[in-house]
């Protein structure tokens, strides 16, 4: 599908890392998610806790738990990011109430699985409540304020996350209003700021073939980066699809994208429902992992903007970029703990910077820069856009005659009806 | 019926902050099409600022100094030194990325925001500071009938009033007015008819800013308090009335923000305190979902 | 850098260079553990500095007497500190670090409810178990729950609640308004002391501000609507000062047509000033005693010790919690002392054990705890506002 050429055989490695520079952001990502950089990405991260386990027992080093946590924390992150990432890098929609699908989530999970209103489920249908339930949020706030501009989105959804956390904090009690109860006394749904106690993990065996024991948080770490892993080959898979190049094509020009016939409310609803559904998976394996569905961080819009400025570091459109940003803004405020004062400083600063300076990010290949409006010809083409354009998928002449002869109309995915 | 009006005159003061915000917001936007999240942390500033000076000024809860220089001196700091931040915040900030595309200056709003925030944290205090409004400010209870209300809630609606339709005077009246209108209407043409485009986009910075700060100064002054994060759901109201007043829309900002202030009040005082939040957001949705372009904006062409 | 970190910087140089001089593993001295260490747990930064911040300056006195006394036979203890913020989370994270090191013994904290609660499942299910002692955790449900890790030197809301009711009441309350700032502390105590003042027929109303709320305006109304005489704001602190402003604002003048009852985040001199007088005349009760306000030779002597090393002034940033946070590490120390020590280790489920079984001496006299982990013959102390101090005017009890 893709066209670009393949490279002329290099025995020489320098030679190949010389390449691998020069191709720019776009011949990085290609490279860094390809099949041969991603498998063993992923089989050293599993090893991972076994290795610290292995350290830890053979020397005087107390550690393991701790660092397997805070990896586990990474992988959290780097879920999350990619979820915003499809959102804002693909789509191109600004959900700043984005963290509250990942509360929701985990309440939602919570709710099922702990004593607070006496349900306990079995894991597959907790995960189908879950899932449901974030997916109705999702249309809810979705259907009405797709239909509006950017900023408007933006507004729309920030005020959700804000009406979410309200309501999050309040329900620990029956609503009063107007002087009139709703609800018995005693009817406590969210635990208001304490959250939700003694959350059932997840009913997993507590020791596998060929490993042994293993403990919680070693699970855990595993589940996330297992959830990672599955994200992003979904995400890899998605963008040669016709809904991939369609959300590609509203993200870069929407106007453009409805004269050619995509549908872009359905498109957009897509993104959002998905990457909505995505952060409330990663809440709903937070829950079990701490035993606890609490409101701060799960609902903070400080939280969002962490997640945001992972994406932006690491490059808009970019899955290893959502990534590296995930391990950047982890990893460092555990390992400093003495400047965890200065974190939010530390934070700001490196995002001004980024979009002042490099708005792309490491390895993004959404270019955001200023284009130049006046006096000669409009600088489309930058070298990058040209790389970008050689890295998309093209649109085959066949594509481009199906999409013309279904332009104006409703357009139905057959992909999508699986 | 006592406690109605009592209510309502409680919105009244409130909103008249709202509104003093908000038309720094849709100033903004007018010009520059930016959600400044940036201004509600000026705000802040501002009041920042004005403890400052107050705290200098004051000592064991006795001014050093005329209590009318001193407030003097607080409106002169506070608002001069957020319409200067306004303004540096734009040259660095927003500048470079004026014609990217828009979620760039968006997301530097953001981090601009949640650095002052943090900066404030970090180097002046994370706990409220006082603001000795009780020796620069007379504490007198005003009464009519069986309303109360204290002298300087009803200062801060005057003022803000006499703002507003200075403002409103300074743009539709002026000819630097008219260039910010044009500006706003399309910069390229503004530009060809030999407008300064960029410094009208300062003034434009400057003057919403140091309104914030004015919103900062009274806010110290009434309520004797200030802490970094006073901005942060402060702007997002003010914020959210620009929009329900219609956004790039001075009028519509001023009377959203008294609508929405009204709006608190009575929820608060006939539904229940915890849902105010809620329903204010649930009220911008609705006018979003209703009437996009707000009370008084102008119908939004069909524009990606 | 703030002096707190400084101190705490040196105190752990000097407990580090004291430690150097420390015994070896293989000697026959069989009852020197090679390791000690305890960990102080509370939101030092943040939000809730103004409860932490004098709680940790307590703990580390506390362990340095006790390492000045000779430590645990001999060895010094090391103090640990873990900022949670008031995060449970974070705390989760914190308490990461010491889970799996076996020298960890104890905890000194957590101080709020709301993080005991959303860690204690951590803290219960490691290998061993890792006990923590409270200096101000006060929900019920911490020692409810039959968790064998939890102990407390605080009275818990259930004491606190009625003993606040049965305070209003005798002072004359006709009606009361029973506010809270909807955190982990305040909502528990505030349903406890309704739901006394509601079985002595007492008419209440309820409400709730968000924290971090500064227009009260509308609840103010509400309050004179309602016809309060009494308002009851459980609140860790915050949010205290600018409400009584802004009551005196609307015409309610403290001490003169309304009365005022805050709870332990409220028992702060700090509160007069911020709130400029307005507060005078109101009354807060604590959960703890203040030792500068408790007769007896060991409290006053702990005083003077903490005015020595901190400062003449220091009492007055301590928080409520100075006297209790002491109190809490001299029984956890104590009993990390009793227990026996093999082959240069102690034990975490003896430390658990000693804490069930012993009496402790502490500044406040002997402590022990019941079978659920409360101490038994807790009080509540009622102070008042006068001039610039928060002034001890009563004991009651529940």
């Amino acid at each position: 599908m893709n066209s670009s050429p393949s490279p002329l055989p290099v025995t020489d490695s320098s030679h190949q890392l010389k390449r691998f520079w020069d191709s720019g952001p776009a011949g990085w990502n290609k490279t860094l998610t390809s099949p041969r950089v991603m498998i063993p990405f992923f089989l050293v991260a599993l090893a991972a806790p076994l290795l610290l386990q292995y350290i830890e027992d053979n020397s005087s080093w107390i550690g393991a738990q701790y660092w397997t946590l805070i990896l586990a924390t990474c992988a959290m992150y780097a879920c999350l990011a990619v979820a915003l990432n499809l959102l804002v890098g693909y789509a191109g929609l600004l959900n700043l109430g984005f963290i509250a699908f990942f509360g929701i989530g985990s309440y939602a999970y919570a709710l099922v699985a702990s004593d607070q209103i006496h349900q306990r489920y079995p894991l597959w249908a907790a995960l189908l409540v879950v899932i449901v339930v974030t997916l109705a949020f999702a249309l809810l706030v979705g259907v009405p304020a797709l239909r509006l501009r950017g900023d408007y989105l933006a507004i729309v959804t920030l005020g959700f996350g804000l009406i979410m956390r309200d309501l999050i904090l309040d329900l620990d009690r029956p609503p009063v209003l107007a002087g009139h109860q709703f609800g018995p006394d005693g009817l406590n749904i969210t635990g208001g700021t304490n959250g939700i106690h003694q959350v059932q993990a997840f009913t997993l065996p507590s020791s596998l073939p060929l490993l042994g024991p293993v403990p919680h948080f070693r699970m855990y770490y595993w589940l996330f980066v297992g959830l990672l892993a599955l994200f992003i080959y979904c995400m890899l898979r998605w963008r040669n699809t016709r809904t991939g190049r369609a959300w590609v094509a509203i993200r870069d020009d929407e106007l453009a994208a409805r004269a050619m016939g995509v549908n872009t409310f359905k498109y957009r609803l897509l993104a959002f429902s998905i990457s909505a559904v995505m952060a409330g998976i990663v809440g709903m394996v937070n829950a079990a992992q701490i035993f606890n569905a609490f409101p701060s961080p799960n609902f903070d819009v400080q939280t969002t903007v962490m997640v945001f400025i992972m994406v932006i570091l690491g490059g808009l459109g970019s899955l290893p970029g959502a990534i590296l940003g995930a391990i950047a803004f982890t990893i460092p405020p555990f390992v400093l703990q003495q400047f965890v004062f200065y974190k939010y400083l530390i934070i700001s600063v490196v995002l001004i910077a980024v979009m002042v300076f490099r708005p792309e990010g490491l390895l993004g290949t959404v270019s955001i820069r200023p284009r130049k409006m006046m006096g000669g010809t409009l600088e489309l083409i930058t070298a990058e856009a040209a790389v970008e354009a050689s890295e998309l998928p093209t649109v085959t002449d066949a594509e481009a005659a199906d999409l013309e002869a279904t332009a104006g109309a409703i357009v139905e995915d057959p992909e999508w009806k699986t | 019926m006592g406690i109605f009006l009592q209510q309502l005159v409680n919105g009244l003061e409130l909103g008249s902050l709202y509104a003093l915000i908000a038309l720094g917001y849709t100033l903004i936007y007018g010009i520059l099409e930016l959600l400044n999240f940036a201004h509600g942390d000026v705000f802040m500033i501002g009041a920042f600022l004005a403890a400052g000076v107050a705290g200098l000024l004051v000592h064991n809860e006795v001014a050093m100094v005329p209590a009318v220089l001193a407030v003097g001196l607080m409106l002169l700091v506070g608002m001069g030194g957020a319409g200067l931040l306004g303004v540096g915040i734009e040259r660095i900030a927003y500048r470079p990325l004026r014609n990217a595309n828009r979620l760039a200056p968006l997301i530097t709003a953001i981090g601009v925001s949640l650095l002052l925030e943090s900066a404030v944290q970090v180097f002046v205090s994370p706990a409220p500071v006082l603001v000795p409004s009780n020796a620069l400010v007379p504490q007198t209870v005003l009464h009519a009938g069986s309303i109360e209300t204290p002298l300087t809630g009803l200062m801060l609606l005057v003022v803000s009033v006499v703002l507003m339709i200075g403002l409103d005077l300074f743009v539709f009246r002026t000819r630097f007015g008219s260039a910010m209108r044009a500006t706003a209407q399309d910069r390229e043409a503004a530009t060809f008819m030999g407008i300064d485009v960029d410094r009208v986009i300062t003034v434009t910075f400057f003057v919403a800013s140091a309104l914030a700060g004015l919103g900062g100064v009274l806010f110290g002054l009434r309520y004797g308090t200030a802490d970094f994060f006073m901005g942060y759901l402060l702007g997002i109201k003010a914020f959210t009335a620009a929009v329900i007043g219609g956004i790039g829309n001075l009028r519509g900002a001023m009377i959203g923000g008294v609508l929405l202030g009204v709006l608190e009040s009575l929820v608060g005082g006939f539904i229940s305190t915890q849902f105010t939040d809620t329903f204010v957001f649930l009220a911008l949705i609705a006018v979003l979902l209703v009437r996009p372009q707000g009370l008084f904006g102008q119908p939004l062409t069909d524009r990606a | 850098m703030s002096k707190p970190k400084i101190l705490v910087l040196a105190a752990m140089a000097s407990v580090g260079l004291a430690a150097c001089g420390g015994g070896s593993t293989n000697g026959p001295a069989a009852n020197k553990p090679d390791k000690v260490q305890i960990a102080a747990e509370g939101p030092f930064t943040g939000d809730q500095a103004s409860i932490g911040a004098g709680a940790l300056r307590a703990i580390q006195l506390a362990v340095d007497d006790f390492n000045k006394a000779g430590g645990v036979n001999g060895t010094q203890v090391v103090l640990k500190i873990w900022d949670d913020q008031h995060n449970a989370q974070t705390a989760q994270t914190l308490q990461a670090q010491g889970i799996s090191d076996p020298t960890l013994l104890g905890i000194v904290g957590p101080m709020n409810s709301g993080v005991v609660l959303g860690s204690v499942q951590g803290l219960q299910s490691a290998s061993p178990p890792l006990p923590f002692v409270s200096e101000s955790a006060s929900n019920v449900k911490v020692t409810d729950s039959g968790w064998s890790v939890a102990h407390r030197v605080n009275a818990r809301d259930d004491a606190q609640g009625p003993a606040d009711g049965k305070f209003m009441i005798d002072q004359g309350a006709k009606k009361v308004y029973v506010m809270d700032a909807k955190s982990d502390y305040s909502t528990g105590l505030a349903d406890q002391t309704e739901a006394y003042l509601k079985g002595k027929n007492i008419p209440t109303k309820r409400d709730s501000v968000k924290a971090g709320t500064k227009d009260f305006a509308t609840v103010i109304t509400n309050l004179k609507a309602f016809g309060a005489d009494w308002v009851y704001f459980a609140d860790e602190g915050p949010e205290a000062a600018p409400f009584v402003s802004q009551m005196k604002a609307q015409g309610l003048t403290i001490g003169q047509n309304i009365q005022f009852l805050g709870t332990d985040g409220e028992e702060d001199a700090s509160i007069i000033t911020a709130s400029q007088s307005a507060y005078v005349g109101a009354y807060a009760t604590n959960i703890t005693a203040d030792p500068a306000g408790v007769s007896g030779s060991a409290a006053a002597a702990y005083v003077a010790a903490y005015k020595a090393k901190y400062g003449a002034d220091s009492l007055s940033q301590a928080g409520p919690f100075y006297g209790s946070a002491y109190e809490a590490a001299q029984v956890l120390l104590q009993a990390i002392k009793s227990s026996p020590v093999n082959n240069g280790k102690i034990s975490r489920n003896d430390v658990i054990s000693h804490l069930a079984s012993d009496t402790f001496n502490t500044v406040f006299g002997s402590v022990k705890f019941d079978s659920k982990g409360d101490v038994t013959g807790g009080g509540i102390y009622v102070y008042q506002a006068k001039g610039t101090q928060m002034v001890v005017v009563k004991q009651v009890s529940g």
